[in-house]
């Protein structure tokens, strides 16, 4: 049964890296930006994981503050059935929360990396060619 | 027999090739499985024309009650094959509502788990088929 969990696991990463990697091939990068020009509260993540690579932990923080936490919540999915339950819930909770906060100080602050362009999104042009 | 061999990669690539119409095929067939699957609950699951026209009608919010109601009535009928899921409704709801804030994800993970446990519950149901 574990064995079947982590294949589908494995799958459904495999199916998300080759779907994003095309979404990145075409020029769409962030579906959520590409239609309607606001930034996702996911933005900054790979620029922040490229930083850390290259050991620049403040650059990191200054492109996503929660770096960190997929790293956090993948082991916490994949031990799911080792987590009691109310602590897991509690953590989605907390990262639910950590997550939409940073998201709506990122929004009400544009900078550098988080810049609301609604013209330059998918739907706006549509919408104009209408 | 039921089919096991639903899968996220099959359902992203016919969705995009058929620029979305094979998602309403999926519905379609979806509903009508879990229909059988679980027919032993007394429950029944809006087909696609009802998922369609109220999803209309409510700007979307009736497709996430859909997908919620598919998501608790898959955890609620496992028991019957023996089974254990640890995702329910709610967590279909909370990966559709705030996973999208994720770059778009959400919506990915939650048809991720519903197609699983579709899978899972349509291994149990053939083989209890086969045995009888």
């Amino acid at each position: 049964m574990k064995n079947i969990m982590i294949k589908e696991y494995v799958k459904f990463g495999l199916t998300m890296v080759l779907l994003y990697s095309f979404f990145d091939v075409i020029g769409i990068g962030c579906p959520i930006k590409f239609l309607t020009g606001v930034p996702c509260a996911g933005c900054g993540m790979t620029r922040a994981w490229i930083c850390l690579l290259h050991l620049d932990i403040k650059g990191a923080f200054y492109y996503h503050p929660l770096f960190f936490l997929p790293i956090i919540y993948f082991f916490i999915f994949l031990f799911k059935d080792k987590v009691p339950h109310k602590i897991f819930n509690c953590a989605i909770v907390i990262g639910i929360v950590l997550f939409t906060t940073v998201y709506i100080f990122r929004i009400l602050n544009p900078g550098a990396v988080v810049n609301i362009n609604i013209k330059s999104g998918f739907i706006y042009k549509f919408y104009k060619l209408l | 027999m039921i089919n096991t061999n639903r899968g996220l990669g099959k359902y992203i690539l016919f969705t995009i090739l058929t620029c979305g119409i094979y998602s309403y095929w999926f519905i379609y067939k979806l509903a009508q499985d879990i229909n059988v699957l679980c027919s032993e609950d007394g429950k029944n699951t809006g087909g696609l024309v009802k998922f369609i026209l109220l999803s209309v009608i409510t700007c979307g919010i009736y497709a996430w009650f859909w997908y919620y109601n598919i998501g608790n009535r898959l955890a609620e009928n496992a028991p019957r094959y023996n089974l254990h899921f640890s995702e329910n409704g709610t967590s279909v709801l909370m990966w559709m509502i705030f996973g999208i804030l994720l770059c778009g994800i959400g919506p990915f993970v939650a048809m991720h788990i519903l197609i699983k446990n579709t899978n899972a519950l349509a291994f149990a149901y053939n083989t209890q088929k086969v045995q009888q």
